[in-house]
């Protein structure tokens, strides 16, 4: 049988991937990527729907800077290589051919990366291995100095 | 002898099919996109919205099963009513069950 993931994403057939949790709608790869698992991240929507959770201050428009300054006020930074470095979180946002932000992926301590894929599942994946016409391309990496939990910047949730 | 084409013909969709072939449709063709506005923008999620009145009760009974309340926007399109707080739109499950509960005060049943 067909994997449904790896006709989406056919650079898992490759890198292999690892389902780390069943599906769920509460939340999405932002929300996931930022550390949050209770709200449905995006700057944008329906005008006349409420709108999703999004970071009070960050611009709410589908742009790289709006995805940046959401992640900055948690402490992010933008950085040159997506490789481990000891005493640091990353995040990579990826963005399609018009270069709207479409997926965020967050590292783990082994270098791998966990995405939650829309409202399916997270999973555990090399980083590049979701690039194509589905997401697009790898944009941006970000970096923030690994939180002790006294000093983590917290999510805003109202 | 001539086949009867009315008797041979597929029986019509009812509303309550066409919601869920609608429904299944945008689910699997979404199921791995973040963007609100991508899900909201899926054709099969803007003719769940041109189905009007007729299909609330059809989608108040997949919202109770489903509690995916990423079908706010066309509740609200149809309803012209929004019973979310500011600020829950992000709680996916809060905005589902504000929407049900909006519905029984409103006398729908399903």
């Amino acid at each position: 049988m067909v994997d449904p993931l790896v006709v989406l994403f056919p650079g898992l057939l490759a890198t292999g991937y690892r389902e780390t949790s069943p599906r769920t709608r509460d939340y999405n790869c932002i929300a996931w990527a930022a550390g949050d698992t209770l709200n449905w991240w995006w700057p944008t929507g329906d005008p006349a729907d409420e709108p999703r959770f999004w970071p009070a201050g960050a611009p709410r428009e589908e742009t790289v800077s709006a995805f940046l300054a959401a992640f900055a006020s948690l402490g992010y930074t933008p950085c040159d290589d997506a490789g481990v470095e000891p005493g640091f979180e990353k995040v990579a946002l990826f963005v399609d051919a018009r270069n709207a932000p479409t997926h965020a992926a967050r590292q783990l301590a082994d270098g791998r990366w966990t995405s939650k894929l829309g409202r399916s599942e997270d999973i555990e994946h090399e980083l590049h291995a979701l690039e194509g016409d589905v997401y697009g391309r790898v944009a941006v990496v970000l970096r923030r100095p690994q939180p002790s939990a006294a000093e983590a910047p917290s999510v805003s949730i109202v | 002898m001539s086949a009867n084409p009315v008797q041979n013909a597929p029986p019509a969709e009812t509303m309550e099919q066409r919601v869920q072939r609608l429904l299944a449709t945008w689910r699997d063709e979404t199921a791995v996109i973040s963007s609100s506005t991508a899900l909201v923008a899926h054709p099969a999620y803007r003719e769940l919205i041109a189905l009007g009145r007729p299909a609330l009760p059809y989608l108040f009974r997949d919202l109770e099963q489903t509690h995916d309340g990423h079908l706010s926007s066309a509740l609200a399109a149809i309803t012209g009513a929004q019973p979310v707080q500011p600020g829950d739109g992000g709680r996916i499950r809060l905005v589902a069950e504000r929407w049900l509960n909006w519905a029984r005060e409103n006398g729908f049943r399903w």
